[in-house]
């Protein structure tokens, strides 16, 4: 018998982890197969994958489940590449018709669409590292989107967000970032 | 999670997504309608009153999941989402930690909204503003 009965409970709670998400690493293996992948990425649900020549995708990049399916689409001779640790929420849909480049530490809120394609010009996008774009967000072609930059739920970004900023709006302006909402009380003024 | 009698959920073209955390309550009046795609996430509470009409791919947080400063990881605090009676969101509206809705309120699609309204009023826009309060 070695170690307290905390330490024990803690191995126990990690190795129960590592099996519990076996499923989700096995499932993005065969999702990605003929991408390149990084180690333990990990999907909760199907993903529906097109171009995987193209796509790379860093360690631990992780993919959650929900109603709606996540979908990457790579036209021939286009690129997705996404950064290590970054995680995505359901629905989220990349199509590339030339590139979309996504940092590391990332994180996608439900339902975002980013393509680099409008039907008129195709232009690359770029997302740095540490962003999070909320829910159901839209990045339009062209769009470069700085480091720890964050996209409000609902926005549609147009043109660039520096880094630490915050894009809010239809379409989406600027906010300087570090920018807290203030906490409502209840019976909070009426607007 | 207390759902109405009369209560009706369309998910015949998409899922449609009903979370409560651990203490947390959702309430979903009598005849409420709720169409495809729509998500509503309660941490603490969340509650529709009768006869609300939800449009497709709304999407109902009482948590912003992660803070806009520091720990991505972290959540912030919750703050209680209420809709009264016969409120309609449009598809695809978001409705954030904090949002009150008056009795009777419209809100067009695509709106994202925090804040408080008057019975009656209606919502439009993102950032979204309020017309017409009764």
């Amino acid at each position: 018998m070695t170690g307290t009965p905390d330490a024990k409970s803690g191995m126990r709670r990690r190795a129960l982890r590592v099996v519990r998400r076996l499923p989700g690493i096995v499932r993005a293996s065969l999702l990605f197969a003929g991408a390149k992948t990084g180690r333990f990425i990990h999907s909760a649900g199907p993903i529906l994958v097109r171009g995987a020549a193209g796509i790379r995708i860093g360690d631990q990049v992780f993919f959650l489940d929900g109603p709606v399916r996540m979908e990457l689409v790579c036209r021939p001779g286009a690129e997705i590449a996404v950064g290590a640790r970054t995680g995505f929420n359901y629905g989220v849909s990349l199509q590339a018709s030339r590139s979309i480049r996504i940092g590391v530490d990332g994180a996608f809120g439900a339902m975002v669409r980013i393509r680099d394609d409008d039907g008129k010009r195709v232009a690359p996008v770029l997302i740095g590292d540490r962003v999070w774009i909320a829910h159901g967000a839209i990045i339009e072609p062209g769009v470069t989107i700085g480091d720890d930059a964050v996209v409000s739920a609902g926005s549609v970004v147009m043109s660039d967000v520096p880094a630490r900023m915050i894009a809010i709006g239809n379409p989406a302006r600027l906010l300087p970032g570090g920018l807290h909402r203030a906490p409502k009380a209840p019976g909070a003024a009426e607007v | 999670m207390r759902i109405g009698s009369g209560v009706r959920l369309d998910g015949r073209l998409s899922g449609i997504e009903l979370v409560t955390g651990p203490g947390a309550e959702l309430t979903l009046g009598e005849g409420v309608v709720i169409d495809e795609g729509v998500s509503i996430e309660a941490l603490r509470s969340v509650r529709i009153g009768a006869r609300c009409r939800l449009g497709a791919f709304c999407k109902i947080l009482d948590n912003d999941l992660h803070l806009v400063e520091g720990l991505r990881e972290l959540a912030p605090g919750s703050h209680p989402v209420t809709l009264e009676e016969e409120v309609t969101l449009g598809p695809r509206v978001t409705l954030l930690p904090g949002a009150h809705l008056g009795r009777g309120t419209r809100v067009k699609p695509g709106v994202v909204f925090s804040h408080r309204t008057r019975a009656g009023a209606e919502v439009v826009g993102h950032p979204a503003r309020v017309l017409s309060p009764a």
